[in-house]
C-alpha cells in the first residue's frame, strides 16, 4: 500500500510539475504570440502610415511648388489630390486648408462653402508649432464626411517659409479597425492603437459606445511605465481594462511613429488549452490513482485470502495432529493393503512399543497378541471383510510382559470418491474394566446363588405389576419355569389376585409390607399359604425400580398354629377346671379357717370356761395337785387360743387383697416401736434408725411385717440390759433393701432354715414366748410383695433380718 | 300393759349349750339374767321376735332390751336373723349385739352393713369372757336407752 501511495504521490507530483511547466510555457507562448502580433501590427500600421505620410508630403510639395509658381491650379491640384487619395484606401479624404483653416482643396470640397477647420487639433498644432512635421491627432467625427477618422497632417509652407495651411488626410477609422482585426486575438482578446498619451485611437473589437472610448485616455500603469522608459516593446498582465477582463497585453511602438499597438489576449482564452490539458491530465492521474488503488486492493484481498487459507490450512494441520497424536487410546490407520499408515503415539503407553516399531513391523500387533486370543483376531479379520465396522476384545502381552485387555474397534475408511482407504482402528486398554466386570460377574453369581439358595420364594415386581425376576423356590412353589413367570402379572399366581395386587400396590405406596398373607397357586392347583415381606428397591439415583418380595411358606406354621389353638383350648379347659378346683379349694380353705375361728374356739372356750368354773366354784373339793392341773389346763387353753388367732391371721394374709401405696418407713418403724415399747415398759430399748428409705407396698402388711421383726428383736434381746435395735436400708433402681438388727441372743446359722417356717423355732420351746408364726408371716408378706427375705445371726451376738421390696413405682421423698 | 311373764330383757341366740351356759353364768355373775330367753337357732329367734310359730301368742309389742346373737346357727344363720330384724320397721330398733367366735373381717363388715349395734368376739379365756359379757350386759340393759312406743 505504501508503495502504491508513493507511486501515486510521484505521479501526482510529476503531473503537477508537468502542468506547471506547461502553464509557464503557455504563459510564455501567449506572451510571445501577443508580442509578435503587436509587433506585426505595429509594422503593418507603420507601413500604412508611411504611405499616408508620403502622400501628405507629396501633396504639400505640390502645393508649395505651385505656390512657388505663383498661383495654384486648383483643378490640377484637386485632380492630384484625388489621384493620391485613390491610391490610398487607408484614407477617405485628402484635403488642404489655408492658413486660416478654411478647407480649400480636396475631394468633395466646395471652396465656396468655406469650411473652417481652424478649430481642429491638427490645424491648431500645425499652426502653433511650425516645425511639427507629421501630426497625428486623436480621431474625430469629420464634418464633411460624417465619418470617424484619424486626422494626419503636414504643414504647407509658403515660399516665404511661413505657415500657409495644412494638408491633411483622414485615415478611416474603420480601415484601421479592419487592420487591427486581421489578427486573431480570440473572442475576448483586444487590439488597440494608442498614442503616447495613451489615448485610444482605434480599437478592435469596436465598442458600441465608440465615442466614449475613442480619443479617451485610458491609462494603464504598465503601459505608461513602458512609454515613460521609452522602450519599444513590453508585455504585462492586467485587468485594468474597460470590460474588466483579465488579459495579457503586449505593447509595441510603431517604428518611427509615437504610436503603440497594444494586443491583449484574455487569460481565460489563451490558458483554455492548458486548462483543457490540465483537466485531462488530472483526470488521467485520478484514473491512474483509482486504477492503482483498486488493483492494489484486489491484490491485497487476494493476498489476505491466501493468507487466511494458509492459516486455515495450518490450523487444520494442527487440528489433524491434535486429533491424531493426542488420542488417549491406541489408534491407527491401516491401509488397503493392511500396511500401517498412521500410528498414534499413545500406542506406546498401551503396549510399550513405539509408533515407529509398529510402522516398521506390520505384524507386530499379531506378535504381541496373546496366543490364546489370536483366533479372536482371525475371526475379527474375517468379520471386517464383510462389515464396515466391528469390534473384538482380546489380550496383548506388553513389552514388559504384562497382559492387558484391549477393546479393539475398527471401521472402514472411504475417500471422497468412495474409494476404500483401509480401516481406522481404536484400541482401548480395558484391563481394569475387565477386572471389574469379572468381579461383578463373581459378585453377581454369588448374589444369584444366595437368591437361588433361599428356600423362600423370592420375586421382584416392576411398577406395572409384572414379574421381573424369580428364584428357583418360586419356580418350585408355582410349578412354572422362570421364563414362564417373568413378564407375567404377579397377582395371577395367587388364590386371591385382587388381594395380591393390593399387596404390591401397598408396597409401592408405603415402601414395605410385613407379614402379608396370601396363598400361592401351583400349576396343579394346590395352594401354599405364604406370608410376604416386601419392600421397594431403588437404583443408585434413588429411583424406584420395583418391589422385592420374599414369601415364607407358612403351611407348617399354620399347622403348628392349629395345634397351638387346639392345645390352647385344651389348656383353657384345664385351666378352667383347675381354677374351679382352686376356687373350690379356696372355698374349703375359707371354710376351714372359718371353722377354726369359730368351731375350734368354741370347745376351747368351754374347756377354759368350765375349768375356771371348777376352780371358782369347786376349789374346796380339790387338793392342791388338782388345782395345779386345772391351772395347766387354763394355761394351755389360753395358749391354744393365741395359736388359733395367729394361725388365722397368717391364713388371712394369703387371702387379703393388697392395696399398694407409698409408705414412710421411718414413721412406721417409730410408730410400731413405740407401741411395742409400751407393752414392755420395764425394758430398756434403744431404736437406731439408719435411714431406711421409703417403700412401696400394702401399708397394713408392711406394718405387720415391721412389727413382727421389731417385736422379734425386742423378744430376743430380753437378756440384755440395754437392747439396741437398728433399722436401716438402701435403695437402687429396682428394689429397696431393709434390715433390722439386734444385739440379742442371736442364733446358730445351721438352724437358719427353720426360722421362717410356721410353728418352728430356732430356740428351745419355752425359752422365748411365741407361736412361731411371726417370721413365717414376715416371709409371706415379703413374698406377696415380690421380695426376698433372709437372716444372719451369731449365737450371743445378735441377729440381722433382711428383706427386699421391689420398687414398682418410684416413691418420692423418704 | 304387758304381762309380767312377757317381759324379756335378753334374747340369747346360741346353738352351743356350753357357750350358752357360760354366757348365762357370766350374766348371772352380774345378776343380769332375770328375764333371759335362750333360743337355739335362727328360726326360733325369728319366731320369738316376730311372734310366730311356737311364739305365736307372744306379745309383739314387748321386745327384749338386747339380742345376743351368735352367727354360726343351724337353720337360719345369724346374719339372716340380723337382716330380718333390721329390715323390719317393727324390730329395727331392737339392739342386736353379735356375740361370736368369728373374727372374720367379712362377718364384721357384713354385720355392720346390716345395722348391728355391736360386734363382740367371744374371748377364749373364761375370765375375759365373763368380764366382756358382764360389761355388755350392764351396758345394754342398764345404761342404754331405747325409744319407747
Amino acid at each position: 500500500m505504501a508503495g502504491v501511495a508513493l507511486i501515486n504521490l510521484f505521479v501526482f507530483g510529476f503531473v503537477a510539475l508537468f502542468l506547471y511547466q506547461n502553464y509557464v510555457e503557455s504563459e510564455r507562448s501567449a506572451e510571445l504570440t501577443a508580442q509578435n502580433l503587436s509587433r506585426l501590427l505595429a509594422q503593418d500600421i507603420a507601413g500604412d502610415m508611411d504611405k499616408v505620410d508620403l502622400t501628405l508630403v507629396s501633396a504639400a510639395d505640390e502645393v508649395q511648388r505651385q505656390l512657388t509658381g505663383g498661383d495654384i491650379d486648383r483643378q490640377a491640384l484637386n485632380a492630384f489630390l484625388e489621384r493620391q487619395q485613390r491610391r490610398l484606401p487607408t484614407i477617405f479624404s485628402l484635403r488642404i486648408t489655408d492658413a486660416n483653416g478654411i478647407v480649400l482643396l480636396g475631394s468633395d470640397v466646395d471652396p465656396a462653402a468655406r469650411q473652417n477647420n481652424s478649430d481642429r487639433e491638427y490645424f491648431v498644432r500645425q499652426r502653433d508649432a511650425p516645425g511639427a512635421g507629421l501630426v497625428i491627432v486623436k480621431p474625430v467625427f469629420t464634418r464633411l464626411d460624417k465619418r470617424w477618422a484619424i486626422p494626419v497632417s503636414r504643414p504647407i509652407r509658403l515660399p516665404d517659409g511661413s505657415f500657409g495651411g495644412v494638408v491633411y488626410a483622414n485615415i478611416s477609422l474603420d480601415h484601421v479597425a479592419n487592420t487591427l482585426a486581421t489578427i486573431d486575438v480570440g473572442q475576448h482578446g483586444s487590439v488597440s492603437l494608442r498614442d503616447v498619451e495613451q489615448r485610444v485611437l482605434a480599437v478592435y473589437p469596436v465598442p458600441v459606445d465608440i465615442d466614449k472610448v475613442i480619443g479617451e485616455k485610458l491609462a494603464i500603469p504598465e503601459l505608461q511605465e513602458l512609454i515613460r522608459t521609452g522602450r519599444d516593446a513590453g508585455t504585462y498582465v492586467t485587468a485594468h481594462t474597460v470590460d474588466g477582463v483579465e488579459r495579457k497585453f503586449a505593447a509595441n511602438r510603431l517604428p518611427d511613429y509615437p504610436l503603440y499597438v497594444v494586443v491583449g489576449r484574455a487569460t481565460e482564452e489563451y490558458m483554455a488549452r492548458w486548462r483543457d490539458q490540465a483537466l485531462k491530465t488530472a483526470l488521467l492521474a485520478v484514473l491512474f490513482c483509482l486504477t492503482t488503488l483498486v488493483s492494489s486492493w484486489l491484490a491485497y484481498r487476494g493476498w489476505r485470502r491466501q493468507q487466511v487459507a494458509t492459516m486455515e490450512l495450518a490450523r487444520e494441520e494442527e487440528k489433524f495432529h491434535t486429533v491424531a497424536d493426542y488420542t488417549y487410546d491406541w489408534e491407527y490407520w491401516e491401509g488397503p493393503a493392511q500396511e500401517i499408515l498412521f500410528m498414534s503415539p499413545s500406542c506406546e503407553r498401551v503396549t510399550g512399543y513405539s509408533p515407529s516399531e509398529f510402522l516398521a513391523e506390520p505384524d507386530l500387533l499379531y506378535r504381541i497378541t496373546l496366543p490364546e486370543d489370536l483366533h479372536l483376531m482371525t475371526a475379527h479379520r474375517h468379520d471386517v471383510e464383510h462389515e464396515d465396522q466391528a469390534a473384538v476384545d482380546f489380550r496383548i502381552v506388553r513389552r514388559d510382559g504384562e497382559i492387558r485387555w484391549i477393546a479393539h474397534g475398527c471401521r472402514a475408511v472411504f475417500g471422497h470418491n468412495g474409494k476404500f482407504m483401509g480401516r481406522r482402528v481404536n484400541n482401548r486398554d480395558v484391563t481394569e474394566r475387565k477386572q471389574v466386570e469379572h468381579e461383578m460377574r463373581l459378585a453377581y453369581a454369588y448374589n444369584r446363588s444366595l437368591i437361588e439358595a433361599s428356600v423362600d420364594p423370592l420375586v421382584t415386581i416392576g411398577p406395572d405389576g409384572k414379574i421381573t425376576d424369580v428364584n428357583s423356590a418360586t419356580e418350585a412353589v408355582t410349578g412354572r419355569a422362570r421364563n414362564e413367570l417373568i413378564g407375567t402379572e404377579f397377582s395371577d399366581y395367587f388364590s386371591d389376585p385382587a388381594h395380591a395386587r393390593a399387596g404390591y400396590q401397598q408396597v409401592f405406596r408405603e415402601g414395605r409390607v410385613r407379614d402379608y398373607e396370601l396363598e400361592l397357586r401351583h400349576r396343579d392347583g394346590h395352594l401354599t399359604p405364604v406370608r410376604y415381606n416386601a419392600s421397594i428397591y431403588r437404583d443408585d439415583a434413588g429411583q424406584i425400580l420395583g418391589v422385592f418380595a420374599a414369601a415364607r411358606d407358612i403351611s407348617e406354621q399354620r399347622q403348628a398354629e392349629a395345634a397351638v389353638h387346639r392345645l390352647n383350648d385344651e389348656l383353657e379347659q384345664r385351666v378352667a377346671q383347675r381354677t374351679a378346683e382352686l376356687e373350690a379349694a379356696n372355698k374349703e380353705l375359707e371354710e376351714f379357717s372359718y371353722s377354726i375361728s369359730h368351731d375350734l374356739r368354741t370347745p376351747l372356750r368351754a374347756i377354759s370356761g368350765f375349768a375356771q368354773i371348777l376352780v371358782d366354784e369347786h376349789s374346796t373339793s380339790l387338793d392342791s395337785e388338782g388345782l395345779r392341773l386345772l391351772d395347766v389346763v387354763g394355761t394351755n387353753t389360753a395358749r391354744m387360743g393365741q395359736l388359733i388367732d395367729e394361725l388365722l391371721e397368717f391364713l388371712q394374709l394369703g387371702r387379703r387383697p393388697m392395696e399398694f401405696g407409698p409408705v414412710d418407713t421411718v414413721q412406721l418403724v417409730e410408730e410400731v416401736f413405740a407401741e411395742l415399747q409400751a407393752s414392755v415398759p420395764e425394758r430398756r430399748l434403744q431404736l437406731e434408725l439408719k435411714n431406711p428409705p421409703a417403700l412401696w407396698g400394702d401399708r397394713t402388711m408392711i406394718r405387720r411385717l415391721l412389727k413382727n421383726l421389731v417385736s422379734n428383736a425386742i423378744k430376743f434381746t430380753r437378756p440384755r440390759r440395754q437392747a439396741v435395735i437398728e433399722v436401716g436400708g438402701s435403695r437402687d433402681a429396682h428394689e429397696g433393701h431393709y434390715w433390722v438388727k439386734d444385739n440379742g441372743v442371736g442364733f446358730d446359722m445351721k438352724y437358719v432354715d427353720k426360722l421362717f417356717r410356721v410353728f418352728e423355732h430356732a430356740h428351745p420351746a419355752g425359752q422365748f414366748e411365741g407361736s412361731g408364726t411371726g417370721l413365717a408371716m414376715v416371709r409371706r408378706i415379703v413374698a406377696r410383695h415380690g421380695g426376698r427375705v433372709w437372716a444372719e445371726g451369731q449365737v450371743d451376738t445378735g441377729s440381722t433380718f433382711h428383706f427386699t421390696l421391689p420398687i414398682k413405682e418410684a416413691p418420692n421423698g423418704t | 300393759m304387758a304381762h309380767e311373764d312377757d317381759i324379756v330383757e335378753i334374747l340369747l341366740v346360741e346353738d352351743t349349750p356350753a357357750d350358752a351356759e357360760l354366757t348365762i353364768r357370766a350374766l348371772k355373775k352380774h345378776s343380769l339374767v332375770n328375764s333371759l330367753v335362750w333360743v337355739k337357732d335362727g328360726a326360733e329367734a325369728l319366731d320369738f321376735l316376730f311372734a310366730t310359730g311356737a311364739y305365736a301368742g307372744r306379745d309383739f309389742g314387748c321386745q327384749p332390751k338386747v339380742v345376743l346373737l351368735d352367727l354360726r346357727l343351724p337353720r337360719v344363720s345369724g346374719i339372716e336373723v340380723l337382716r330380718r330384724i333390721k329390715n323390719d320397721e317393727r324390730t329395727r330398733t331392737i339392739p342386736v349385739v353379735v356375740l361370736t367366735s368369728s373374727k372374720e373381717d367379712v362377718d364384721i363388715e357384713e354385720c355392720y352393713k346390716l345395722g348391728v349395734n355391736s360386734y363382740i368376739t367371744k374371748p377364749v379365756s373364761f375370765d375375759e369372757f365373763v368380764k366382756v359379757v358382764g360389761e355388755l350386759g350392764l351396758y345394754w340393759l342398764l345404761l342404754n336407752k331405747i325409744p319407747h312406743e
